[in-house]
């Protein structure tokens, strides 16, 4: 879950107008914190697809995206400007992606259900989308056995921190990472209200 | 786009959403206004009822697990001098400067002393507990018993802390060995964790919690000691004094009611006040705008300088709950279907023994059936049967659409017949036998489908009817043989130069040797006879191939080993005579038979190199078996053709 932090998106603002060379610094130490991570994930995307029938070949989107080990590498980045608020009212600051299609699929497969969602089959009436509607009663099963091992907290039986990529690099970093960012942004903090604490006190003078 | 995301950092900065909420909220207030003002002080009372009993509460645990801690140093031997205050102290020190609670760090530290059973060593694996704990993000009561198990002996619980220790690490090592590499490796965690912002703020929990305590114990004592001491006598002051604060607010209230009825009054006395204080009370509020005014006005001039008036403040930081309702539900949800997969696990156990069994009993009966199936193969019996009855039509066929029938009845059964072997074939896993069984089935099904086409090929046709017919039945070539084997022995026939019989002259007395004369019982020849002995010479010279006779003149005996004697008497061996002469005078060529008669005796002999006159020819008519008729017929006719040609003389032989 994320940590809601108060007046980030005031301090980059600042920063961005007052300390540039400060911006700059701090999306340095996030960087500097975050790509590794986002390298190990990349590390954890499969050369070969998972299974055979999930072939390399790219098709139009809108259809079940096809397996590309390539533009899922391409598609895990981290980003450190702030994004839009989402419908709860919360901007989100600084965030690792895993962006393509293949990519969260393969990401978060069975982390809702291991077992695949409920079969009824292809001649099964209703549009639901919740329900497995393969010929192959076991397709789902197959499908998330032969993706491999969730990873990440599963506390309070909550799921959304599982993944394969992203979610695994950040389980394995055991919090240092989210400890590192802010300390990174405390430091900026610092640094800042230090410096215009000074201007002020030499115009008083 | 997904948007699967690790949100590191996030901040509320409300949206439309928000508003709309709020509007709604503030005229729910509006409404409900009157109820609030009720509630307001009602709760009112509650939460400082509330907060007495927590401090109260909070007071009461620390002081339990401060006794515990006492009492485990009094049962180790420990609680000598001031130690036990001592400890106490270490502990609140601990929590000061790591911002852990002392709830944690006492149970901690009420573990390591049982473990090591020494405080120096409990305060040394407590700090580093509290590293450990800073480094790896996880609890320091886990930290504290993994690190308890792993001073009597079991590691695998630090192992899976994730310290950075391998498997072997852990086992190979000693404690010590493990505390040193663990004290290297998160060596000053806890206090640069208790320096960061987070830390702060946890230092600032505990001295609220402090002083909940603290106000818990004054609380505690202050009422103990008006209710003459003891506990029960504590919190019935306590609701004694929260009922009081109650009745106070509502006294109050009564008050304000009286004051409406004083109302005129009062508002008299306010305008007397106000006409007296007037003066100043428009320099004290005119005093306040313009401070005010200035104020803004330096801070906007601040801020066009690129200054930020009294800086951007402290960030604050805090922590979102989890949502509790959404994690039982969730927790909840999990375990239905944990129930629902154990029960479908059970059924499907449960399915496949059942299969197990019914598959079982399948292989039995197969089993059986293949028993019989090499007894009886009813179908392979069809088939034949229906080849023949497929063989008898065919001889009573009067026409060619019967015959194309007939070959497409056939063929479909050769191709039963084909499939079936080949089935066989793939049962035994013969390959060679796949190979010409699948070869046999493409072969028959392509004249099935040429039939079945309409394309009537002969050549399909003669092939089915070919193989339909019993070979030894009229065979055409064997029959041809038979007679140019007739023709080749007639031949040689009529090369046999017989002896030219001269009527002998009258009276001419014995002319030279080789002459015949007429005697009563026939021809004879002019010469006299030869002795037995000059016919063995000349039978001698004809190399001794065949038996001579005897000194008896009856017998022969035999000259070469393993023949027997074939002629009894001297009359039975006179056609022999007769043939060796012809020999001896070169008068007739030796070639190779089967079977001779002897003229005279009517005995069988077998020779290699003879000549006869009288003979009887065996030929092996291969054809008509089982029908005289058809062998008599062919024979026959053959012999009726060879005279036709010229080759026999007589057009009959033997019979």
């Amino acid at each position: 879950m994320p940590t809601e932090v108060v007046g980030v998106v005031a301090l980059k603002k600042a920063l961005n107008k007052y300390a540039p060379d400060l911006a700059k610094e701090l999306t340095k130490e996030l960087g500097t914190i975050l790509k590794p991570i986002v390298n190990e994930a990349r590390s954890f995307v499969p050369v070969r697809s998972p299974m055979s029938g999930w072939s390399e070949i790219d098709t139009p989107k809108g259809k079940f995206p096809k397996y590309n080990a390539l533009e899922i590498r391409r598609g895990i980045i981290y980003k450190t400007t702030p994004s839009k608020p989402n419908r709860a009212g919360f901007t989100n600051t600084i965030r690792i992606q895993n962006k393509t299609m293949q990519g969260a699929i393969y990401e978060t497969a069975g982390r809702k259900n291991g077992q695949g969602q409920d079969w009824v089959g292809a001649k099964a009436g209703g549009a639901s989308k919740g329900v497995s509607r393969s010929v192959n009663p076991y397709a789902g099963n197959q499908f998330i056995s032969n993706l491999g091992q969730l990873y990440g907290s599963n506390r309070g039986g909550d799921h959304r921190m599982m993944g394969r990529l992203i979610f695994r690099a950040w389980a394995n970093t055991q919090g240092k990472a989210n400890a590192a960012v802010f300390k990174s942004i405390e430091n900026t903090t610092t640094k800042f209200n230090r410096r215009t604490s000074t201007v002020d006190v030499r115009r008083a003078a | 786009m997904s948007n699967v995301a690790i949100n590191i950092a996030a901040e509320f900065t409300g949206k439309n959403a928000f508003k709309k909420a709020e509007t709604s909220v503030d005229r729910l207030n509006k409404t409900t206004k009157g109820l609030s003002k009720t509630l307001t002080r009602t709760f009112g009372t509650a939460a400082v009822l509330a907060f007495g009993k927590a401090s109260v509460k909070a007071f009461a645990e620390d002081d339990k697990a401060a006794t515990s801690l006492g009492i485990t140093l009094k049962n180790l031997d420990l609680a000598y001098g001031s130690n036990i205050g001592t400890v106490n102290g270490f502990i609140n020190r601990l929590e000061a400067q790591t911002g852990v609670l002392d709830d944690e760090l006492r149970p901690a530290m009420d573990r390591l002393l049982r473990a090591t059973g020494s405080v120096t060593k409990a305060q040394e694996l407590l700090g580093l507990a509290l590293d450990v704990a800073a480094g790896t993000g996880k609890s320091v009561t886990q930290v504290s018993q993994s690190l308890q198990k792993a001073y009597l002996g079991q590691t695998q619980a630090l192992g899976r802390l994730g310290v950075g220790l391998s498997k072997a690490e852990l086992t190979s090592s000693s404690f010590e060995e493990i505390q040193q590499r663990l004290t290297v490796l998160f060596a000053g965690q806890a206090s640069a964790a208790a320096e960061t912002f987070a830390g702060q703020l946890d230092k600032l929990t505990i001295a609220a919690n402090n002083a909940k305590e603290t106000i818990g114990k004054g609380l505690y004592d202050g009422i103990s000691a008006l209710s003459g001491g003891g506990a029960t006598a504590a919190t019935d002051n306590i609701d004694k004094l929260a009922n009081g604060i109650g009745d106070t607010l509502a006294n109050v209230g009564s008050l304000i009611n009286k004051l409406k009825d004083l109302k005129p009054v009062l508002i008299g006395l306010g305008i007397v006040a106000a006409a007296a204080f007037l003066p100043m009370t428009t320099a004290i509020v005119g005093a306040i705008f313009l401070l005010g005014k200035l104020n803004q006005l330096l801070d906007k001039s601040l801020f066009k300088q690129g200054i930020i008036p009294n800086g951007m403040g402290n960030i604050s930081m805090t922590v979102s709950s989890q949502d509790t309702q959404k994690a039982d539900a969730a927790a909840l949800k999990a375990q239905k279907a944990m129930t629902a997969l154990t029960k479908t696990q059970a059924a499907n156990q449960a399915k496949i023994t059942k299969d197990k069994k019914l598959q079982a009993a399948i292989d039995k009966a197969n089993l059986a059936l293949n028993k019989g199936e090499g007894v009886f193969d009813i179908e392979k019996i069809q088939i034949a049967a229906a080849l023949t009855n497929q063989a008898q039509l065919l001889g009573k066929a009067t026409d060619a659409a019967q015959v194309l029938q007939i070959a497409n009845d056939t063929a479909r059964l050769n191709v039963k017949r084909s499939m079936l072997a080949l089935e066989e074939a793939i049962a035994s896993k013969d390959e060679t036998a796949i190979i010409a069984a699948t070869a046999k089935l493409n072969e028959d099904l392509k004249i099935l489908n040429a039939l079945s086409n309409q394309k009537t090929q002969m050549v399909a046709i003669e092939s089915i009817l070919k193989g339909l017919q019993p070979k030894d039945l009229i065979d055409q070539n064997n029959l041809d043989e038979a007679l140019r084997k007739i023709r080749e022995m007639l031949a040689l026939l009529a090369q046999v130069k017989t002896p030219t019989i001269t009527p002998p002259a009258g009276g001419g007395g014995g002319g030279g040797g080789g002459g015949f004369i007429q005697t009563p019982n026939g021809i004879r020849p002019t010469t006299e006879p030869r002795s037995i002995a000059e016919i063995n010479k000349a039978t001698e010279a004809l190399g001794g191939v065949i038996s001579v006779i005897g000194e008896n003149g009856k017998e022969f005996t035999k000259l070469v080993d393993g023949l027997p004697p074939v002629f009894q008497t001297v009359e039975d061996a006179g056609a022999f005579n007769a043939l060796v002469n012809s020999f001896a005078n070169g008068a007739m060529n030796p070639f190779n038979a089967g079977s001779f008669r002897a003229a005279e005796g009517g005995s069988l002999f077998n020779s290699g190199a003879v000549g006869s006159r009288d003979r009887d020819i065996n030929i092996n008519v291969q054809t008509g078996i089982g029908d005289p008729e058809a062998i008599a017929r062919a024979i026959e006719d053959a012999i009726r053709q060879s005279y036709q040609r010229g080759t026999s003389s007589t057009g009959l032989l033997a019979v």
